[in-house]
Parts: C-alpha cells; structure tokens; sequence
C-alpha cells in the first residue's frame, strides 16, 4: 500500500476500523499517527461512529425481530450475546436465528470457548512481604523494651541506694563521725561560757558568803541590790562576763536588765549553730548516694532531698522519653498532674500500646 | 485508605493482579516483580487512595508497568504478524485451556489485555477503558476483534485435532 500522508489517511483509518489493515500497515499508521495526534482523534470519532452504527442498526431492526441482519453481521451479534451486550428482544430474536440455522450454532459455540476463566491455582505467594506492619506497634514495642530497661535500672538503682541508707558504710560513718565532732566544736564555746558561768557563780556564793562574813564589821551597802542581782543572775547563770566581785557591786538594775536581754539573745544564737551543722550535712547526706558511689552527681532543683531526687529521676525519665520519642518520629512526653484531691502528683506515660502512671510525691 | 485496609487489599488483590500479569508476559518472576512494584505504590499513596477504588488503582498500575516493561524488552506481539504456519504445532495442543492460551498469546498486548480484564474481572468497557487509558468504544472494538481472533484459531485447531 502506498505511504500514509494526511491526503490519504481516511483509506488507512477504514481498513483499521474494518480490521482489515495488515500487520506492515498499521505499524506505519500507527508512526503516523504518533506524528499527528489530530488525526488520531478524527480516528477516535470515526470508530465511535462505526460503534453507534452497528448500534443503531440493531435497534431499530429490534423492532422488527425478523429483519435483523443476524446472517450478515452474525459474529458480531455472537459477541455481543457473549459480552451481554443485546438488549432482551435482540437477545431473543438471535437465539430463535440460531435455533432455525443450525449450521451457525457451532460458531456461537466456538465464541462461548473464547470466554476466558482464571486459574485460580495460580496465586500471588508472597503476600506476606507485601503487607505492612503498623509503625506504631514497632514504635511500641521499642518503646516498651526501652522502658522495661530504664524501669529495671531505676528499681535496682533504687534498691541499692535504699540499702546503702539502711546499712550505712564508710563514708555514713564518716558523716557521723564528723557530725560529732562538729557538735563537740559547738559545744566548745558553749562549754566556756557555761564553765565562766559556774566560776561566776562561785565567786558569787564566796562574795555572798564574804558579805554574810563582813556583814558585822561592813555596813549593809545596797543589800536590795545584791538581792535582785543574786535573783536575776540566778534567772540568768551565763552572765559571765559581769560577774566579777567587784562589778557586781557597781552593777545597777538598769544595767543588769540590758544585760540580760543581751545574754537572752545569745541564747537563741545557740540553736541557730545546730541548725547550721544540720545544713551542713545536707551534701554530705546527698553524695551518699548510689550515683555519688558511681562517681556522678546530678543538679538538684530547690525543695527537700526526697523531692529533689524524684525530680531529677523526672527529668532523666522525660528526656529519656523524649529522646525515644525522636527516635521514633512521635513525640512522646511524661506528664506530671497534681491532682489537687488527694495532695499528690503523678506522673502519667500514655501512649496508644501503652500507659501508666505513679505517684512521685 | 488505613493500614488495615491495604493489608486486605493485599489478600483480596494480588492473585488476580499477578494472574492478570502472568496471562500477559507469561514469566512468573516478572509478573511477581510488577505486582510488588504496585503494591509498593499502593503503599506510598496508601492516604490519597480510596479503599473502594483500590482495586482499580492496582489494576491500571500494574498493566502500565507491564506495558513499560514489554515496550523496553520490545515484546510486542501481534497475531496479525503470526503466520498460519505456527498452527501446525497445535497439534501438541489437546486441551481446550491450553488451546485458549496459545489464542490468547496471539492477540496483541492491547487486545489480550483487555480480553482479560473482560473476562477475569468482569470490569465493564468503561472500568477496563479506564485502566488502559483507552475510549470506551476502543475497549469495545479491541474485544471484538479479539474474540473473532480467538474464536478462528479455536475453531481451527478443533479442525486440525
């Protein structure tokens, strides 16, 4: 056949639609209408009209069963029995035009063996690896053997630190030991004043005695005196620093009242030195721990030691969480709740695998 | 789409995906390579895809990729292009099934393509012109045609046999 151009191509397209094109030339169709798309519609209309026609032809010779072209157009009306494609009367009408030409049943017969069936024997076998796993349960069971560890190292960590509290070692001792001495060192100067006290009172009872001595050969010079300041010395034993036999006589009442409001208040310094030892040993107290054995140490926030480990442990387990959380591409928090009923905060994990949550205070 | 429904995509899907390919290019390994690549694109889209449609969504990934794949390995086939000749092997061919494959074999990509889509699925004209990015009375004539061609070959190897 000749070469397709766009003067000749309506001959090329016919037999296309015809089906009677060759192998040799539909291939050059084919290029030639990868060159000119255009046309490739215009083929696209003329076999939709080709389609409609056969289409219209059996419907309106629907009307009239007995005038459909079966003989002319029979495989077609044998294919479109076979792709439901005849409505009931065409349906009916070709059944009746097979029954009457026998001759015709073998090819309808021949078009019902091209209907294709599955072998179902035949099966995909690897659908396992085709299916996915949901992302959150590995997540999960990450998370949770993550966990697990962190919860297992924090028990034991935990029960060693307990049990180094209830069986104090070397350096409890040396907290002990060092506390004694810190009290004895207290103790010291407090022991000086009490000791200048009981030599104040002594000379005291040696010049009252001297007085009750000297009182026939002494006129009695401020005897009120010396009563309210024998009382008031009495009231106050660590007037150490008045008590002289000389001054005693000097002293007056105004005098001896300041002085005792002065010595009054360092009384109250006393138990401000125990308070300072008691803090003192709070380091001490906090490096032995478990982790300052291990030779760590962790930032305590302010309040008491107990509320301070717990929230140092929160902070490690929140950054551990969140750490995992990054790893996993989720984020992942503890939450800390006060409930505000009970008087207790508790910290809360919810994840969709997994949750829970304890109380820290 | 969820997890879940792919996952039963994938039980109620890729057996006749990987026979509607096997049919085609008549290589295990390469029928099984284009319906992983499908899945695996199901997978990626997995949330724009809607689990009613899924099956469609398969079904025109895998024919395109095997069409690429034909294209490049230059495959094609026509039964315009077999000569009467190779009928005279069909004697080897007795069983109705076998014959139906040889038939099948002849037809072009395209027309065997459809045929399958035709007869294994029962998509409509509409549903296969939509998966082979053809016009629906394209579908129709390629399974005419393909049913007239099928149908000379049947009817002459039960001549010859």
């Amino acid at each position: 056949m000749n070469l397709i151009t766009r003067n000749n191509y309506e001959e090329f397209f016919l037999d296309y639609i015809e089906g009677e094109i060759s192998a040799k030339d539909k291939l050059a169709l084919e290029s030639f209408l990868a060159q000119n798309p255009d046309l490739k519609e215009e083929l696209d209309e003329m076999m939709d009209m080709d389609l409609k026609c056969e289409a219209e032809t059996v419907s309106e010779k629907a009307v009239h069963l007995k005038d459909i072209p079966f003989k002319e157009n029979f495989d077609d009306f044998c294919i479109a029995q076979l792709e439901g494609d005849l409505d009931s009367y065409e349906s009916k009408a070709f059944e009746e035009f097979v029954i009457s030409n026998p001759d015709k049943a073998k090819d309808l017969a021949l078009y019902h063996k091209t209907k294709l069936e599955a072998d179902v024997s035949n099966v995909f076998k690897n659908k396992k690896n085709l299916k996915k796993r949901n992302k959150t349960i590995i997540i999960r069971q990450f998370v949770y053997t993550t966990l697990a560890t962190a919860a297992s190292i924090a028990i034991l960590f935990s029960v060693w630190t307990s049990e180094l509290e209830n069986n104090p070692t070397g350096l409890k001792n040396e907290q002990v030991s060092q506390n004694t001495s810190m009290q004895i060192t207290a103790s010291d100067s407090v022991k000086t004043n009490i000791t200048k006290e009981i030599s104040t009172l002594k000379s005291v009872e040696n010049n009252k005695k001297q007085k009750k001595d000297k009182k026939t050969s002494e006129p009695a010079v401020k005897g009120k005196i010396q009563n309210k300041q024998i009382i008031k010395m009495d009231a106050l034993p660590i007037r150490a620093d008045v008590s002289t036999k000389k001054s005693i006589d000097k002293v007056d009442v105004k005098q001896l009242l300041a002085e005792s409001k002065t010595l009054a208040i360092k009384n109250t310094d006393l138990p401000e030195i125990n308070i300072d030892i008691t803090e003192k040993k709070i380091p001490t107290e906090i490096q032995n721990t478990g982790l300052a054995m291990l030779g760590l140490s962790w930032r305590a926030s302010k309040g008491d030691d107990e509320v301070k480990e717990k929230s140092t442990l929160l902070k490690i387990a929140s950054y551990g969480v969140s750490q995992i959380g990054k790893l996993a591409g989720k984020k992942i928090n503890l939450e800390k709740k006060y409930d505000p009923k009970t008087d207790k905060t508790r910290v809360a994990f919810n994840t969709l695998g997994i949750g829970f949550s304890t109380p820290v205070k | 789409m969820k997890l879940e429904e792919y996952n039963i995509s994938v039980d109620q899907h890729s057996d006749g995906v990987y026979r509607f390919i096997l049919k085609n290019i008549k290589d295990e390994d390469k029928a099984r390579d284009i319906v992983q690549d499908s899945f695996e694109k199901l997978w990626r889209n997995v949330d724009n895809i809607n689990f009613l449609k899924v099956k469609s969504y398969l079904y025109t990934t895998a024919y395109r990729t095997m069409i690429d794949l034909i294209r490049r390995e230059k495959r094609k086939e026509d039964f315009d292009q077999v000569d009467i000749s190779a009928y005279s092997h069909s004697q080897h061919y007795t069983d109705l099934k076998e014959i139906l494959d040889q038939a099948l074999e002849r037809l072009s990509d395209i027309q065997r393509s459809v045929v399958l889509l035709r007869d294994y699925e029962g998509y409509n004209y509409q549903e296969i012109a939509d998966i082979t990015e053809l016009s629906e009375s394209q579908v129709k004539v390629y399974i005419y045609r393909a049913r007239k061609k099928m149908k000379e070959y049947i009817g002459h190897m039960e001549s010859i046999i």
